[in-house]
């Protein structure tokens, strides 16, 4: 496609002008500020789009100041038909409008002139200039050769620049003994995760472990527990037997006498013989008593007026003692349960008899009671406030707030501890202040056995009452009757009044008996003697003394069943030991064995608290979604930056493999081309370019062979310009746009120059050139030569 | 007769890239599963369904399923307030592993076991046969479809199967095998795209009942079965709470943060949507704006709207029909460059994690790979 026209509407310092341009090769000569590069800009402007207005850009713009019209038209000739590339401003690039012989196309069309480049493409390849040859001087060696190498394919030096800052990027994102690249972190971040992950016990496992484990102590918690309770029966019980020692080894000492009567005295011989022995005494006496005194008349007097009362105390008189040896019975329960009371107290120190034995719902309410202060709250809240005082400024502030804040939250906190509160409150009510939750527990199963104690107590006290009630009513009886002497035990008193009675009944029979003193003695000694023989005595004394040693005997008796019936079923027990000590030992034995078992049982306890919290932990599944969470990012984390990793080394991959492919295919025609250029540029010192092993070679008129990197920085140059030149002709046939030269030559001397001209020439046989120069030289056609002159434009 | 098939329910399913999220969005992210779960089964109570069919992934992971099991034991114990049985089995999410079903369920729940076996029930006056097998393993190589008996003595056959057409980790079937069998019906499960593979006699996925990440798209649900005089009808019941949308912007030269914020507002209408928004040609912006999608400052900007913004993506055109000249060359580098065995060469590190190895054995890795290449180099090439 060659370029015809040239027609500005308003560009630059360019307005409403219009330029043939020569098919072949066209040459713009004028001096500086002509606006030649203007021009060229102009070319590019129109075919590939007006410079936007961002960045460095908007110097390319060339918006005319002084024109109604931005823009203007390009003629182009492709052999059959015209295109007329017209573009005015507008948005994105300008409007552009496409015409083939006169009739509007689709502007899409332009890519039939343009052969899809870009203009940043075409700038790579068809516009030289000085700036693209001084940076060629630049370039470090291996630079100059990989941008010799890379000359094969569209834009690559565009290209590797682009490979390079994606290799750059890709090691922001990853590098294989990197430490701080994110998708190195996001790996070792990873690691982590799954090893967090992993040290989560399964918890359907553990949910099963802990129910096993929990069922099972509560087994033997309830296990110990029973066993408990029956050693702490068997304790009380055995401390009780301990009580009831010295009764049994009483019991046991007076069972080993005789109690055996063989023939009782009977009352009525044992009254008979103390008359007929009084009588008697009486009778031989006589002589001194021959009448009653006044005293002893009273006497007898006193019991005809009170006999029924008097006989009534002498018939009871059993039932008195009997009295009288419950009181003495109770007395001693009573003391017992004192002692146990008193043990009970020893035991456990915090008892106090104000405090009453908690329901079911209280001690269940317990279990949810928490600790009232938040201690480290306050403590935050002191020392905010202190600083407050120390510090200035907005430190002070600061301060402040966080004193205000925590301690509004300590007050908070307290409120909505209201249940805690509620519940020390039942539990002041009941007895227990400032004493810990547990010991409030613990004290339960006393309290339980202090109320039995004391029921006891009151069943005793009452018992007591009733019999001292009766003992009095008989006291009282006694004391009406003048009975009673208040040192003397009443049953000796009542024994007392019924023998001076008797004594004096019988001084009385004596006196008033009709029969002779020697009769009266024969017959009472008759009466007497056959008593005696009753009982096998020989006198009153030794009658006196089986009746007293018979008396004996009933009241051992009595204290036998006494002793029994307060030994009651203890007494087969304690037959079990066979001394005091062998009972201490047991109990000992028991002490120990109730603390321990009462240990276990504490112990067991905590266990219990202890699987149950950790089984609600189990159900807690907070840290484990966390690191759930955390995992699941993680995941999408690595998979973002791997994928961008991956993209940019790919990507930089793709435009290496893109690029060699292009220049193993292109080079070998390439360098035919390249050759005859090369060939002219030196003034034939160099005669060949070859490719070996991606390394170009050059030989010199004398055969001699170079690597381009012995070559001098003006050969590499013209080597470089060869080889693009050579491009441009070997993609002709796909692309063929003018060649824009801009003043590329400047620093060639004149048979450099020369030669440029004669490439010029030979080049133009099959692409168009422009070339833009101020200089001009006589190997210069002036058919091609379009003349800029400071008047051609406004 | 009325039953229910859903599948997939994932139970627990965790979230990405939520944080940024209220801490109210994030919890009801969370919760989801479980919300769309009781969906389901408050429609089996409303519909009185006779049963229903759960075709594996009930749960998204079995190490730590308890509170997701006393969820399902609360539920099928209504469920068995009202009659209804449920036939589950285990896919490779839920595989039947270290005795990880710890809480029992009501008895008017079958669990499959590892072996192709076949429950029976009267329903509606019909003999139904339901056979099915668990996962006891997270991939199922052989083809167990093979050991399912064919239509036996039943009025109405139904088959329920994890698994996928042709996929040798997740018991391989064609649909001919399911047809050869001669069932009423086939629940199927593990696909979470619902789609009826086939009609009279129906195969269907039903897909999973919510949508876990950006890639599952569009209202998800379960299917309401009713058989009457042996026609089997197919209703699909939406349930997803949240639902993940894909849209699409085209970039232009003269956007602005603020026009482009306006833009994408009318693209978040749809109350509980998750949005990704793609926008093509993104080479068109100005730097800044393009600075500040990167960023994910637009991220936060949509707090009213009633979709939710989850990600924007930039996607990068070419300016111009660029060097048509090489395209012959990039055409013909590429196969060379998108080389699976060279990308899992390129780094043993990268690919002895599990997570990325997995990524990379996917089959629509290297398409997507290419598609991030191309952006990744129109991206570059338009002078970043």
């Amino acid at each position: 496609m060659k370029l015809t026209k040239v027609k500005i509407y308003g560009f630059g310092k360019w307005i409403d002008q219009e330029f043939d341009i020569a098919t072949d090769y066209q040459i713009i000569f004028g001096p500086n500020e002509a606006g030649k590069t203007t021009l060229l800009t102009f070319i590019k402007s129109i075919l590939f789009g007006f410079a936007t207005n961002r960045g460095e850009n908007k110097y390319q713009q060339y918006k005319p100041k002084h024109a109604s019209r931005y823009g203007g038209e390009l003629e182009f000739f492709d052999g059959n038909s015209t295109w007329t590339v017209i573009r005015v401003d507008g948005k994105s690039g300008g409007d552009l409008t496409l015409f083939r012989d006169d009739q509007q196309v689709p502007e899409s069309l332009i890519t039939q002139i343009t052969g899809g480049f870009s203009k940043e493409e075409y700038e790579n390849t068809h516009v030289l200039n000085d700036e693209s040859i001084f940076s060629i001087y630049k370039m470090t060696e291996d630079q100059l050769e990989t941008e010799i190498m890379s000359v094969g394919a569209v834009g690559s030096k565009d290209w590797l620049a682009v490979a390079d800052n994606l290799e750059n990027d890709s090691e922001q994102v990853y590098k294989s003994r990197g430490k701080k690249q994110p998708l190195v972190q996001a790996l070792v971040q990873n690691q982590k995760l799954l090893q967090k992950k992993a040290s989560f016990e399964n918890q359907q496992a553990a949910y099963n472990a802990v129910n096993e484990q929990l069922d099972s102590t509560n087994e033997t918690s309830k296990e110990n527990q029973l066993v408990h309770q029956k050693a702490v029966k068997e304790q009380t019980d055995l401390l009780n037997l301990s009580k009831k020692w010295s009764r049994f080894q009483e019991y046991q000492h007076l069972s080993i006498s005789d109690t055996n009567l063989s023939n009782p005295i009977s009352t009525q011989d044992w009254e008979q013989a103390l008359r007929l022995d009084q009588e008697l005494k009486t009778i031989n006496n006589s002589q001194q008593t021959s009448d009653l005194t006044a005293n002893e008349q009273t006497y007898l007097q006193f019991y005809s007026a009170n006999k029924f009362e008097l006989d009534n105390i002498k018939n009871h008189k059993s039932d008195i003692q009997q009295i009288k040896f419950q009181i003495d019975n109770l007395n001693r329960s009573l003391n017992n349960n004192d002692n146990q009371i008193d043990q009970l107290f020893a035991k456990s120190p915090q008892l106090d008899e104000n405090m009453q034995i908690l329901t079911t719902d209280e001690l269940d309410s317990l279990k949810s009671t928490k600790k009232a202060l938040n201690t480290p709250l306050l403590a935050i809240s002191a020392a905010a406030l202190l600083l407050t005082f120390f510090m200035s400024g907005i430190l002070r502030v600061a301060a402040g707030i966080i004193f205000l804040i925590s301690i509004i939250s300590a007050i908070y906190q307290q409120k909505s501890l209201t249940t805690p509160i509620d519940s020390q409150n039942f539990l002041n009510k009941k007895g227990y202040s400032n004493i810990s939750i547990e010991t409030v527990k613990n004290l339960q199963p006393s309290l339980i056995q202090l109320q039995q104690l004391h029921r006891e107590q009151n069943s005793l006290e009452k018992n007591l009452q009733q019999q001292e009630f009766q003992l009095d009513t008989w006291e009282n009886k006694l004391q009406k009757l003048n009975l009673i002497d208040n040192s003397q035990d009443p049953i000796v008193n009542i024994d007392n009044y019924f023998n001076e009675l008797s004594r004096i009944q019988a001084k009385f029979n004596v006196i008033n008996s009709n029969s002779s003193k020697d009769e009266q003695i024969q017959t009472l000694q008759q009466t007497l003697s056959r008593i005696f023989n009753k009982y096998q005595v020989a006198n009153m004394d030794t009658l006196t003394k089986l009746h007293s040693d018979q008396q004996n005997k009933r009241n051992l008796v009595n204290q036998l069943r006494a002793d029994k019936e307060y030994l009651g079923s203890d007494f087969n027990k304690l037959m079990e030991f066979k001394n005091f000590e062998e009972l201490s030992n047991r109990i000992a034995l028991l002490d120990k064995k109730v603390k321990d078992l009462a240990q276990t049982n504490d112990q067991l306890n905590r266990q219990l608290g202890t699987l149950k919290a950790k089984k609600d932990q189990i159900f807690d599944d907070k840290e484990y979604r966390q690191v759930v969470d955390e995992l699941t990012q993680n995941e999408a984390d690595l998979v973002e930056w791997y994928d961008e990793w991956l993209a940019d080394k790919l990507a930089s991959n793709w435009i290496h493999e893109m690029l060699n492919l292009a220049s193993e295919n292109r080079y070998p025609k390439m360098l035919e081309t390249a050759k005859r250029y090369f060939k002219l540029l030196t003034t034939e010192n160099y005669i060949n370019i070859e490719l070996q092993d991606n390394k170009l070679l050059l030989t010199n008129r004398n055969k001699t062979k170079f690597d381009v990197h012995e070559l001098s920085k003006a050969t590499t140059v013209q080597l470089y310009l060869s080889l693009r030149l050579a491009f441009i002709k070997e993609i002709s046939d796909i692309v063929n746009l003018p060649i824009l030269i801009d003043d590329a030559f400047v620093d060639f001397d004149s048979k450099r120059t020369e030669n440029i001209i004669e490439l010029v020439k030979d080049i133009s046989k099959t692409n168009q050139i422009i070339y833009v120069t101020a200089k001009k030289t006589i190997e210069m056609d002036n058919k091609h030569i379009l003349d800029l002159k400071e008047e051609d434009h406004a | 007769m009325k039953f229910i098939h859903a599948a997939d329910l994932h139970l627990d399913t965790p979230f990405s890239s939520i944080s940024k999220f209220s801490k109210q969005l994030q919890e009801n992210l969370k919760q989801s599963t479980y919300t769309v779960a009781k969906k389901v089964f408050k429609t089996a109570i409303d519909q009185q369904v006779d049963f229903i069919i759960l075709a594996g992934d009930t749960f998204d992971d079995t190490d730590r399923s308890l509170e997701a099991q006393m969820f399902l034991r609360d539920e099928f114990e209504q469920l068995n307030n009202f009659g209804i049985k449920v036939y589950l089995i285990y896919g490779n999410h839920d595989y039947f592993r270290d005795n990880f079903s710890v809480i029992n369920f009501p008895n008017n729940v079958t669990v499959f076991g590892k072996d192709v076996s076949t429950a029976e029930l009267i329903a509606d006056g019909l003999h139904v046969g339901i056979t099915g097998f668990s996962y006891y393993q997270q991939h199922v190589n052989q083809n167990v479809v093979a050991t399912y008996p064919s239509h036996g003595n039943f009025d109405y056959q139904i088959g329920i199967l994890h698994a996928g057409v042709m996929d040798n980790n997740y018991s391989p079937f064609k649909i001919s095998d399911l047809l050869s069998k001669g069932y009423d019906y086939w629940a199927l499960g593990h696909i979470h795209k619902r789609e009826i593979l086939h009609e009279y006699p129906y195969i269907i996925y039903s897909g999973n009942t919510q949508g876990r990440n950006q890639n599952e798209t569009g209202i998800k649900g379960f299917y309401l079965l009713e058989v009457k005089n042996k026609v089997t009808t197919a209703k699909f019941i939406p349930s997803s709470v949240y639902t993940w949308q894909n849209k699409s912007l085209n970039a232009s030269e003269d956007e602005t943060i603020d026009s482009l914020i306006l833009k994408i507002k009318n693209l978040l209408l749809d109350k509980n949507n998750l949005v990704t928004i793609d926008i093509n040609n993104a080479q068109k912006y100005a730097a800044d704006v393009v600075k500040t999608i990167d960023r994910g400052e637009l991220l936060t900007q949509f707090k009213d709207s009633p979709a939710i913004l989850y990600k924007i993506n930039l996607k990068y055109g070419r300016k111009s029909n660029l060097s048509e000249i090489d395209q012959k060359y990039w055409n013909e580098s590429k196969e060379k460059t998108f080389d699976l065995n060279e990308i899992k060469d390129l780094d043993s590190r990268l690919y002895g994690n599990e997570v990325l190895r997995k990524h990379i054995n996917q089959p629509e890795f290297l398409s997507h790979m290419e598609e991030l290449v191309q952006n990744t180099i129109n991206k570059k090439y338009n002078g970043e």
